[in-house]
């Protein structure tokens, strides 16, 4: 109220009507508190507490934030575990039903067991382009793109020309085959007691020679690490009946294929794949020898090496993203030397994603406390993934003749792969493994919404004792002043009317 | 003695009573007459020889308590100050909004971080991102908001100021008028008492507007002075004040004693001899009062929170724009940081802009010491003043023509013996070199200039009040560029235009940051809610030497709370002083103040009298008529 000029004649009216109206303001402001809950409409009418009310507005907003991160992600983490699971029972069922499964290509060259491949290959694509509201769960941090291309493209390629799956596995099954005369890439040679195996050059395809030995006495073995490598094995003396020659493959997927061949004076020259006959001399020997190694090394290349390429084949598509791009054969493939990383232009890139995070888990990370913050990405190209998806493609793809004699042999060498790499193995991810891991972000961020439950149940009450009036408190202040105000009214009314001019007549 | 006698003291009894009841039915008329103080007639007896013939009224007396007075014209000065300071720290604290309320600061900025929090969550989320445009936007309206309010209130103050002085000049000559008639008049009468409380009240109008003393000299006239010493008043010829009025107030308007720079007006005290005037706000002559407490609010409590609020703005800005390049760094057994100085688009040219700083905490076995590099293009002060500074830093003016090698040898040259600053290509390394000394932090501010390509920072908000350049905290520029920044603040223009950028810092084809990488926001979150930054001590918080030093959030609240605070302390203090204020004027009162049953017991007291004298008139004329009857 501002200073106004002294009538001192007038003091003691202006005073009573002054400390009247100061009541009435009194007055008014409970019933504004009353009316609104509120002690005060300003931060200074809060008086010292106001540090309280600023510092809980802002833990309330921020508390608040986190719980709106934590829903968010709730929801995106339950979905990913659904999609995970899913996925993670695909790559289950498919490792048992090699156990049961038969041979027994259709029409169409695909067995039963591929025929369902196919309808989960086409489900895990499904599951990995999962989405909520335009946010993709197995992006990494591009959450807006779509991270996997559709089956069929995957598969098959696209009209531009790009190579799929398919593709890719023939390319790598004629680089590592290369030509019937030395399939796997290796040249058979050798004369008088002489039999050699030969890499035909220092590349990465086909069979490779590691390792040669023999159990007979008139039988050396030695090898030429290389590359390329060789083997000899030089019959000076007859073998005994039940001698072996031994060798080692290693495919290109890495798995090693032992050849051995019995000595057998029962056999015909023209040996099965399994023995090679004794004959009169070494040098006659060392012939069946030849013939029988060729047969073996043939056997091989049509049942095992296939099946190892094309799982090789498939694990370095998959192994493509954008900045890495998938390694393909160089030129022709029956004679090709080396590998080539694929462009976008001739290759499907089957992951669009996120491929330079440092890591998969926080490539999408929440803060869901103060100083908590949880890792819920994913990306379609880990390391599990990718896996299943490899081993689901050459599945797909394969086609079996039932009229090949060495098909079911190929068919056997493909489930054995699958049934080894979907198995659980010790520093490598499986499927389950990122379930885990976003199960255990789950949990921690159950727990922090608990904790900002808590919090926030506590810094509601604080506001409420800061802010907030107590109703009976008020209404009770409010009741003794109207009391004093009527009576003060009464009073200043009486003494008004207490003047002597009145009483003069 | 005789008959005549007594009759003539009836008449003058009757005059007397005459006289008396003028006075009373002056004091009734006038009873709640501002100024107007209680009359009394003085009344004598009139004595001839030595005997009594009758009575006298020998004048008109004010009923007055001159000390009560004096302590009135004191109370009310100092009232007048805590009133107006109460008025304008309640608009302030009513400025900053109700708790919770939306567009409050402390909601804008609680609202803005929180939507932060959400596109950290979701950074390829439009909503989250448009909402985080719009919660930026809301505070720097909310900012812009208050620098206008705060400097409408300044406006308010300057016309204040021009009213206080034109009633002050209008008192003056009030004064000077009374005084002028009461020597003509002489004698002490009605019309002097008349004039005296006239005169009174004109001081008494001083008083409320400036602080002042009242001398009364002998001739009857009156010296004021005010209690700083400045005689405004001396008797003989008014002397006046001039204030030249500003009628556009911004935050670059500041009271300086220097006229060139001054943007706001000053009173000058122009003597009634006409010699040299005086600045009366420079010279600080009004110590209490209304214009005194217009004058501070105008200059400094709300400069004060003018500064505040852009300290507010400018880290905002900084905070989310401004890139720290430095790395620690152990070279055998010393330690230090490298920074590296160059610009991220354009390496050859250096990182810091004008205005930029780069600061390095040292120990030495006397203590802890700070060094503060701010970079100019050359027009800024020299040497920087400390306000510009951190509390306690010793500042480093450094001219960016210099290049790497020019801030190499400026730090080398200011930093005590045991430690070194080199510079390889662009990196500078600051390192102790002996045992007992140490480095104990770098932190550079090195604004960032587009949106992508620097780093995570960005520049989410900038001075539009040239265009919509980044904000550098330049010194260059006539006005310091923080200076009045709440009020120019705004959402940086090419983030408006391409809401995707608060999200993607590189663009570089190969690395280009994807629409769900949340580095950047949980940046910016970080930078607003867990850095801690220092504030300019010339906010009023925090101690002078060593400033503020929080979170950007925490000195949001650190202003309301601030704002709150001298709300409700002025109003205390004003309650208190108004207490004081009533007290005395109902002392006051008590002599000066007409009551009217005193007045209505005089008036029976004076209407018996005035039957008494008259029927001692009437009992003379029986008497003299029984006389005449005798001899008849």
């Amino acid at each position: 109220m501002p200073i106004s000029p002294l009538a001192p004649g007038a003091f003691k009216a202006t005073n009573a009507a002054r400390l009247l109206t100061d009541t009435r303001l009194t007055l008014d402001d409970l019933q504004r508190q009353l009316a609104t809950g509120k002690k005060s409409e300003t931060f200074g009418g809060l008086g010292a507490q106001r540090i309280t009310s600023l510092a809980m507005r802002a833990k309330r907003s921020e508390v608040q934030s986190f719980q709106s991160t934590i829903t968010t992600f709730q929801f995106r983490v339950k979905q990913m575990d659904l999609g995970l699971t899913q996925l993670g029972k695909i790559g289950d069922d498919m490792r048992s039903s090699t156990y049961l499964t038969q041979y027994n290509p259709g029409s169409n060259g695909k067995t039963t067991m591929q025929t369902y491949a196919s309808d989960r290959f086409n489900e895990a694509i499904d599951m990995l382009n999962l989405q909520s509201n335009g946010t993709y769960f197995f992006s990494g941090r591009s959450t807006d793109v779509r991270p996997v291309q559709d089956a069929q493209t995957i598969l098959n390629g696209d009209v531009a020309g790009r190579a799929g799956v398919a593709q890719m596995v023939s390319e790598r099954k004629a680089a590592d085959f290369g030509v019937a005369a030395s399939a796997g890439r290796v040249v058979r040679g050798g004369a008088g007691t002489n039999a050699t195996l030969t890499e035909d050059g220092a590349h990465p395809f086909g069979f490779k020679l590691t390792a040669a030995s023999s159990t007979s006495g008139g039988i050396t073995s030695a090898l030429t690490a290389g590359p390329p490598a060789d083997i000899a094995f030089n019959i000076t003396a007859n073998p005994v009946e039940g001698e072996q020659v031994r060798l080692e493959l290693t495919m290109p997927d890495g798995t090693k294929q032992a050849v051995a061949l019995t000595a057998s004076s029962s056999l015909s020259p023209a040996a099965t794949a399994g023995g090679f006959q004794i004959g009169a001399t070494p040098a006659i020997t060392a012939t069946n020898l030849r013939a029988a190694l060729g047969l073996a090394l043939d056997r091989e290349a049509a049942t095992s090496l296939p099946a190892a390429s094309a799982k090789t084949a498939a694990n370095a598509f998959f192994a493509g993203s954008n900045s890495i791009p998938p390694m393909r054969v160089s030129g022709p493939p029956a004679t090709a030397t080396a590998l080539v990383a694929g462009t976008a232009a001739n290759t499907v890139i089957w992951y669009q994603g996120d491929d330079q995070a440092a890591s998969a888990r926080f490539s999408q990370q929440a803060r869901v406390d103060t100083a908590v913050t949880v890792g819920v990405g994913a990306q379609a190209n880990e390391e599990g993934i990718r896996r299943l998806m490899a081993n689901l493609s050459v599945f797909v793809t394969e086609t079996f003749n039932p009229a090949n004699a060495n098909d079911q042999g190929r068919f056997q060498a493909m489930s054995d792969r699958l049934r080894v790499d979907l198995s659980q193995v010790t520093g490598v991810q499986r499927v389950q493994d990122i379930q885990v891991e976003i199960a255990m972000s789950a949990t921690t961020m159950k727990m922090a919404d608990e904790r900002h439950k808590t919090k926030l149940s506590f810094v509601e009450t604080v506001l409420s004792d800061v802010e907030d009036i107590n109703p009976e408190e008020t209404a009770a202040k409010l009741l003794s002043l109207q009391t004093k105000m009527q009576a003060a009214y009464q009073t200043t009314a009486i003494i008004s009317r207490l003047n002597l001019t009145d009483y003069l007549r | 003695m005789g008959l005549m006698g007594a009759m003539n003291a009836s008449l003058s009894g009757l005059r007397v009573t005459q006289a008396q009841m003028e006075v009373v039915s002056n004091n009734i008329s006038n009873s709640s007459t501002v100024g107007y103080s209680r009359r009394q007639l003085d009344i004598r007896q009139r004595v001839t020889g030595e005997n009594t013939s009758g009575a006298l009224a020998t004048g008109i007396q004010r009923q007055l308590d001159v000390l009560v007075q004096k302590q009135l014209r004191v109370e009310t000065a100092g009232a007048a100050f805590t009133d107006v300071r109460a008025r304008y720290a309640r608009q302030l604290d009513q400025l900053f909004g109700a708790p919770g309320q939306a567009g409050s600061l402390d909601t804008s900025v609680n609202t803005f971080t929180s939507s932060l929090q959400t596109l950290t969550a979701n950074p390829s989320d439009f909503t989250a991102r448009a909402q985080v445009m719009s919660t930026a936007q809301q505070l720097a309206s909310t900012l812009n908001g208050l620098s206008s309010d705060i400097q409408r209130m300044r406006e308010d103050a300057e016309a204040n100021i021009a009213s206080g002085i034109d009633r002050l000049n209008n008192a003056i000559s009030r004064v000077a008028d009374a005084d002028r008639r009461l020597t003509v008049n002489g004698q002490v009468s009605a019309s002097s008492a008349a004039l005296l409380d006239d005169r009174d009240s004109a001081i008494q109008e001083l008083a409320a507007l400036v602080d002042v003393r009242v001398v009364n000299q002998d001739n009857g006239k009156v010296s004021i002075f005010t209690n700083s010493g400045l005689q405004i008043y001396s008797g003989d010829g008014a002397s006046s004040f001039t204030f030249d009025q500003r009628s556009v107030i911004t935050a670059n308007s500041l009271f300086t004693t220097n006229p060139a720079d001054r943007g706001v007006g000053t009173i000058r005290f122009n003597p009634s001899g006409g010699g040299a005037g005086v600045d009366v706000i420079a010279s600080g002559l009004f110590r209490s009062g209304e214009i005194a407490a217009e004058v501070a609010m105008r200059d400094k409590t709300l400069v004060e929170a003018q500064t505040q609020i852009d300290d507010l703005a400018a880290a905002l800005a900084s905070s989310l724009g401004d890139r720290n390049p430095t790395t620690p760094v152990t070279v055998g057994a010393n330690a230090g940081y490298d920074i590296d100085l160059a610009d991220v688009l354009v390496p050859a040219t250096l990182a810091m802009k004008a205005g930029n700083t780069l600061m390095i905490d040292i120990n030495t076995p006397t203590g802890p010491r700070r060094f503060q590099v701010i970079a100019t293009d050359g027009p800024a002060p020299n040497p920087i003043p400390a306000s510009e500074g951190e509390g306690g830093a010793t500042i480093i003016r450094y001219d960016r023509a210099g290049g790497f090698a020019g801030l190499q040898a400026a730090l080398a040259g200011a930093l005590p013996a045991g430690f070194s600053a080199t510079l390889t290509g662009s990196t500078l390394r600051v390192v102790n070199t002996s045992a007992g000394n140490a480095v104990t932090g770098a932190r550079a501010s090195f604004s960032t200039s587009g949106l992508t390509g620097e780093g995570p920072e960005l520049q989410m908000f900038v001075d539009l009040g040239g265009g919509n350049i980044p904000y550098t905290g330049s010194l260059d520029t006539l006005n310091p560029q923080r200076r009045g920044l709440a009020g120019r603040i705004g959402v940086n223009a090419n983030l408006v235009a391409d809401t995707s950028r608060l999200v993607v810092y590189n663009t570089t084809p190969g690395s280009v940051t994807p629409q769900g990488d949340s580095t950047r926001p949980r940046l910016l979150l970080d930078r607003l809610t867990n850095a801690q930054r220092s504030f300019s001590a010339g906010s009023g918080i925090g101690d002078a030497s060593n400033g503020f030093r929080s979170t950007v959030t925490q000195f949001a609240r650190r202003v309301v709370e601030d704002q709150g605070a001298n709300a409700a302390q002025a109003m205390n203090v004003d309650e208190g002083q108004k207490l004081v204020l009533r007290s005395v004027e109902a002392r006051f009162s008590e002599t000066s103040g007409v009551s009217i049953d005193q007045e209505m017991s005089d008036l029976v007291q004076i209407q018996n009298a005035y039957a008494a004298n008259a029927r001692v008139v009437g009992a003379v004329k029986e008497l003299f008529d029984m006389l005449l009857r005798i001899g008849a």
